[in-house]
């Protein structure tokens, strides 16, 4: 019976270890990092195709069915919105390292990220997926990514019902790794959600939610540019 | 047949409203607005006291109340919850909207003394295009001016959203809602005053810079608004992200640029408002004059900062 208590014990212990995750820990660059001039380093955007909705919380399909016709009107207007209002910046980026006397290339082939394997190394610090098989097909020694997820209007659901009102949301990791040895010398959160000034459900052009996913997305910027 | 009628419900609630607040209108802009103008335009002020508030950030006071739903409830009561969390939600977010107003309005306790003496006819001045009606009178047209001001919390940044309706005269005079020929917010913000002296600016003199500010503001106001009711304000220019800093502040906005000066830019936001921002020096443009010149501001702004 004993032995059984113990068994159990461990099991739950091994179970409830499985739901905890590790407390993401940001790395900002060194105050040194632009005193080696020596590297190449490629800036690589990815972000999502279009501008859009993100309705988080309507799990279920039907759920979320009903909550993609309650936006319609919405998402039809934000999709009209442009991405490079954003993905512009990536330019930027290049000129801000090249002004502080860096060798910069801007990457635009697909990296295929997701496809990376996992790195064999969990220290801290490093990043969780082998870059190190990207620096002969990037041609570059460090690389600096902004990885988008969500770009557009985000709004909450608990199953059918909206708990919040659309905000403008930009959110996603902004890292560098060290091709040579995966090391990350930057890892960020985007992380930017902005609520709408007044009534948001101005139907069919709204402007509310428009400003608010322009302020999001001058806020992410500038996030960004604030980290190099 | 229930499960239609839910997702049915549901969908005319996905509203999820923001709480409505006072300075906020929809931008009605109809073409027999011009045409049915008259001069001088009667004007009618909708308060006799001149409004001044605290301004604090209503963004922080919208989030939604998160409510748990009995799933045993049956159609009925899960419809009755539904409901009951529209409610609770719409009043939590008012009632925080109104604490954070009365907090806001701390700033302005030095100036009680002031407030007192701020009366809104002292905000009328001279002009061939309008007249200032101390009572409702029959006429073509009137409009209805109700302007609203508010002190940034360090004091330095006066500002002005003043709301105008162009409507019937028989509906102002009854009372009665009618359909605008023309409504709009029009937002003016002083240049920022530097930050030692900004609370006894203000109160020095009885309030004289406090309420020559306000007449300058509020003339600017009326004159944007009057030309674009006549539509004299340009309109072909590219909608473009502002990023203004405001004192302290950055303010991001979204519009077509009206005009540029060296102090000051003005543009229509995405709603339709026009909008009067300082211009950060250092980023200037040759002046635009996109209004015509008769419907320029009859008084030019002050510039506290080399009073």
């Amino acid at each position: 019976m004993r032995n059984f208590k113990v068994a159990l014990v461990a099991i739950l212990a091994m179970v409830l270890t499985a739901c905890a995750s590790t407390p993401f820990s940001p790395i900002k660059m060194d105050n040194n990092f632009y005193q080696n001039n020596n590297t190449t380093i490629g800036v690589y955007m990815v972000a999502p195709e279009k501008v859009d909705t993100y309705l988080i919380g309507a799990s279920c399909l039907v759920c979320y069915a009903a909550a993609a016709a309650a936006n319609n009107a919405l998402t039809k207007h934000i999709q009209t919105m442009d991405v490079s209002d954003f993905t512009e910046v990536k330019a930027e980026l290049v000129k801000m390292l090249q002004d502080k006397g860096q060798t910069v290339v801007l990457v635009e082939q697909d990296l295929k990220l997701n496809r990376l394997k996992k790195s064999k190394s969990k220290t801290a610090g490093f990043a969780e997926q082998d870059f190190t098989a990207l620096k002969s097909a990037a041609g570059v020694d460090k690389l600096l990514v902004v990885q988008i997820d969500m770009l557009g209007a985000q709004r909450l659901y608990n199953g059918y019902i909206p708990t919040s009102a659309p905000t403008g949301a930009v959110s996603g990791k902004l890292f560098m790794v060290d091709l040579s040895n995966n090391k990350l010398e930057l890892d960020q959160r985007i992380s930017e959600f902005v609520a709408v000034e007044g009534e948001w459900d101005e139907p069919t052009q709204f402007p509310g939610v428009t400003t608010a996913y322009f302020r999001a997305v001058e806020q992410a910027k500038s996030f960004i540019k604030q980290q190099l | 047949m229930r499960f239609a009628i839910a997702v049915l419900m549901l969908l005319l609630l996905s509203g999820c409203a923001a709480p409505k607040t006072d300075d906020y209108i929809r931008h009605i802009q109809s073409t027999s607005a011009s045409q049915q103008w008259v001069s001088p335009l009667p004007v009618y002020l909708a308060a006799a006291q001149i409004e001044l508030r605290g301004e604090y950030d209503s963004n922080n006071a919208t989030e939604q109340l998160n409510v748990l739903y009995a799933g045993d409830a049956g159609i009925v009561g899960f419809m009755a919850q539904v409901a009951a969390h529209a409610a609770l939600s719409n009043n939590a977010q008012n009632s925080r909207l109104s604490e954070q107003q009365l907090q806001a309005n701390k700033v302005l306790e030095p100036l009680a003394e002031q407030l007192h003496q701020l009366h809104t006819v002292q905000l009328t001045y001279q002009t061939p295009e309008l007249s200032w009606l101390a009572q409702a009178d029959p006429k073509a047209l009137y409009m209805v001016s109700k302007p609203i001001f508010f002190l940034s919390q360090d004091a330095r940044v006066l500002s002005l959203k003043h709301i105008v309706q162009l409507e019937p005269a028989a509906a102002v005079v009854a009372g009665k809602k009618a359909t605008a020929l023309y409504s709009n917010l029009i937002e003016v913000v002083a240049q920022p005053l530097t930050a030692e002296r900004s609370i006894e600016y203000w109160q020095a003199d009885q309030g004289a810079a406090l309420i020559g500010t306000m007449q300058a503001m509020y003339q600017q106001s009326m004159a944007l608004a009057l030309a674009d009711v006549k539509g004299q304000l340009k309109q072909d220019t590219q909608a473009e992200t502002f990023r203004l800093a405001i004192a302290d502040k950055l303010r991001i906005e979204r519009g077509n640029r009206i005009s540029a000066s060296c102090k000051q830019l003005v543009f229509r936001n995405l709603r339709g408002w026009i909008l009067a921002m300082p211009a950060q020096s250092g980023h200037c443009e040759p002046f635009d004059v996109s209004v015509n010149a008769d419907t320029t501001p009859a008084a030019s702004h002050r510039d506290p900062e080399k009073t």
